[in-house]
């Protein structure tokens, strides 16, 4: 849940999927961008806990994968709604059953003059480093080779016909082919996990460990104001963003009230009625895809007896943990897809679960 | 024996204890259940190739003790590897932390004196009175409040209801104006509840030996109340209060955990509390390695204050 003051910062929203909470910023895919009121030019927000890795292929949390977001891109990233839109890939289309043919915008440039001019070998190289690594499954479950055409034209070959492939890609960010290897290290010049190097609108600037994160406009950003039909601007508005490491929830509304800080994207659920009566504060409501869940170990009893599962599961009370820990913020759910992902949340496969689960 | 002798030998005991309290926790680590490779992997299904390059990588595969000798080895020259979870220098995470650590540890410590000690004298000299009474009062509020909630209380008055103070750190460097006076809350917030216990300690050693016969006669020879006091009572009475505003020192030094989440702060205590989930052994060990020495050199200062004091007390 985000929340933030009114009186500094306008036209942020706030994007439904976890690991783009600070999307609202600037995001030109989605047609949003956010506005400083006055001269200020840096946005102060929040994050509950420090960046943990840097390299896409390390990070493994949501809170690192928000903090470097506006860093990296993909190839397709999804709009507000969850439609893909292009990103690094201008067009994309779906050969056979197994083969992707994307069109790689030309002429963008990574943050560090090292990395130079994306190419097909960036996104070879940037799928391939995935082996082995944190994020191994993100492509392991569906790669099977690339082919390039030429620099700006690729084909990707899937191991099957794989349905949520775009999904899948969008998850993917592009790196640089001179990155050192997540695994075997050695002395690429572009070390991931030290600086982040992407081609996003913002640029890693310092970071000080569990204190703050900073990242300024890159100025060679490929956007012009004219690939989408949005009214988002060439340039991003806010020149500097400022992440404040607080790990409190109640210190992140306190900073917030006090205008320490412009924009808090987590803000405790029990500080959301206060703010929502707060004339200065605007409060990001939105369903997100965020959710709590508990996986039963079905190897190990007596979790392998679908009778004790049903019977957990239907001791949840899942109406008085939204009332009382999430003071009335959220929804109850029986399946693991959130209902903003409604093509994939069919109603008859909700009443099975729930009719199958809940005694 | 020479105080420089003593010192030196103090000095020397430091190594047997850093050496068994790191041999402790090493052990106990990997006791305890999870695995750094499943971190690594973020508990993803990596061949068991890839697992063995990673145990080779960061030395797992080795017989415990002798990990643990390759480690205290590289911690002896201060090279303390680099976390297996983050990538990062160890030695330059502690020591980004370290002076946030030090200047609000030390700062609540000097305010735990400057508080507890003058009313550790008023309450003895005064006692059963008003401002015994009152000292009494606030000393038990003060051990018996929690410090995070003390920390959002003054927060919530200072910072925002009257806006005296930022709620996270500006950014400054350290030991400028600003940061200092942001300090200021944080300190309180930690040196509290040791102000109290300094206070209540001194005034019972105190009170101790203002029945002695030797305080009577000082008084009978016509010494002002001022110099028995001063002279005479606290000189004797203090050396209690020493040894545990020593242990105090190193209380507040590092475990400021709490305190450092509510007001934002950067210094070892997350580090560690983090590390200690990730199962970061690298940084747990460097980490306890600190504050084992810590301890051990405040221990010290306390025995150095001893011979000061009493002039009784050699070496």
């Amino acid at each position: 849940m985000a929340a933030w003051n009114n009186d500094v910062l306008s036209g942020f929203e706030t994007h439904p999927l976890e690991g783009h909470r600070y999307n609202g910023i600037f995001a030109p895919h989605a047609g949003v961008y956010a506005e400083l009121n006055g001269e200020e030019t840096e946005l102060v927000a929040d994050t509950e806990a420090d960046v943990s890795a840097t390299d896409p292929v390390s990070i493994t949390g949501t809170v690192s994968q928000s903090m470097t977001d506006l860093l990296y891109e993909r190839l397709i990233a999804f709009d507000s709604e969850g439609t893909p839109r292009p990103q690094l890939a201008t067009d994309w289309e779906q050969l056979d059953e197994t083969t992707w043919r994307f069109e790689l915008r030309s002429g963008v440039q990574f943050h560090d003059e090292a990395a130079g001019e994306l190419t097909a070998e960036d996104v070879r190289t940037t799928l391939e480093r995935h082996e082995n690594t944190a994020r191994d499954a993100d492509v392991s479950d569906w790669y099977a080779g690339m082919e390039i055409i030429d620099d700006h034209e690729i084909e990707i070959i899937l191991q099957e016909p794989y349905s949520p492939f775009e999904a899948a890609i969008s998850n993917v960010c592009i790196v640089p082919e001179n990155a050192v290897d997540p695994i075997d290290g050695g002395d690429a010049p572009i070390d991931l996990s030290e600086t982040p190097v992407g081609t996003g609108p913002y640029r890693y600037e310092e970071h000080q460990e569990d204190d703050r994160w900073r990242m300024t406009r890159f100025d060679d950003h490929w956007y012009t104001g004219e690939e989408y039909d949005t009214d988002v601007p060439a340039t991003p508005p806010i020149e500097t963003i400022t992440l404040e490491v607080i790990t409190e929830g109640s210190s992140r509304h306190n900073a917030l009230e006090t205008g320490d800080i412009d924009l808090s994207v987590a803000v405790p659920s029990a500080s959301v009625t206060e703010f929502e009566a707060h004339d200065s504060v605007a409060v990001g409501r939105r369903t997100s895809s965020f959710r709590e869940f508990v996986l039963f170990p079905l190897a190990t009893k007596p979790f392998n007896n679908r009778k004790v599962r049903q019977g957990i599961t239907s001791l949840i009370d899942r109406d008085r943990i939204i009332d009382d820990v999430y003071n009335t913020v959220g929804e109850a759910a029986v399946t693991p897809i959130a209902p903003m992902l409604e093509p994939y949340a069919s109603p008859e496969f909700r009443a099975r679960i729930e009719d199958e689960y809940l005694l | 024996m020479s105080l420089g002798r003593y010192v030196l030998k103090r000095v020397v005991i430091t190594v047997p204890v850093a050496v068994g309290v790191t041999a402790i926790t090493f052990s106990m680590l990997h006791l305890a259940p999870g695995d750094p490779v499943d971190v690594i992997v973020g508990f993803g299904d990596a061949d068991a190739e890839t697992r063995q390059e990673i145990r080779t990588a960061y030395n797992l595969q080795l017989p415990l003790w002798e990990q643990y000798l390759r480690w205290l080895g590289d911690a002896i020259v201060l090279e303390f590897g680099e976390s297996p979870i983050t990538g990062r220098d160890v030695g330059a995470s502690i020591a980004a932390r370290l002076p946030y650590t030090l200047a609000l540890g030390m700062s609540a410590w000097l305010l735990a004196i400057a508080i507890g000690i003058p009313a550790g004298i008023i309450a003895a000299v005064n006692q059963g009175e008003p401002a015994d009474e009152v000292s009494r009062f606030a000393a038990l509020a003060g051990i018996a409040t929690p410090n995070f909630w003390l920390g959002l209380l003054l927060l919530l008055v200072f910072s925002v209801h009257l806006g005296w103070f930022r709620v996270v750190p500006p950014d400054a460097p350290l030991l400028s104006l600003e940061m200092v006076w942001f300090m200021l809350l944080p300190t309180i917030t930690l040196g509290t509840a040791s102000a109290a216990v300094i206070m209540r300690l001194l005034r019972a050693s105190m009170l101790r030996e203002l029945n002695k016969e030797y305080v009577r006669t000082a008084r009978a020879k016509g010494l002002s109340e001022r110099t028995v006091i001063w002279k005479h009572v606290l000189r004797n009475a203090v050396l209690p209060v020493v040894t545990v505003a020593g242990l105090q020192l190193a209380f507040l030094v590092d475990g400021a955990v709490v305190v450092e989440q509510v007001f934002a702060w950067p210094g070892l205590g997350r580090l560690l509390v983090g590390a200690v989930f990730e199962r970061d052994f690298p940084v747990i060990q460097a980490g306890v390695l600190l504050i084992a020495v810590t301890i051990v050199l405040a221990n010290l200062l306390v025995d150095l204050c001893y011979a000061y004091l009493d002039p009784r007390i050699r070496y």
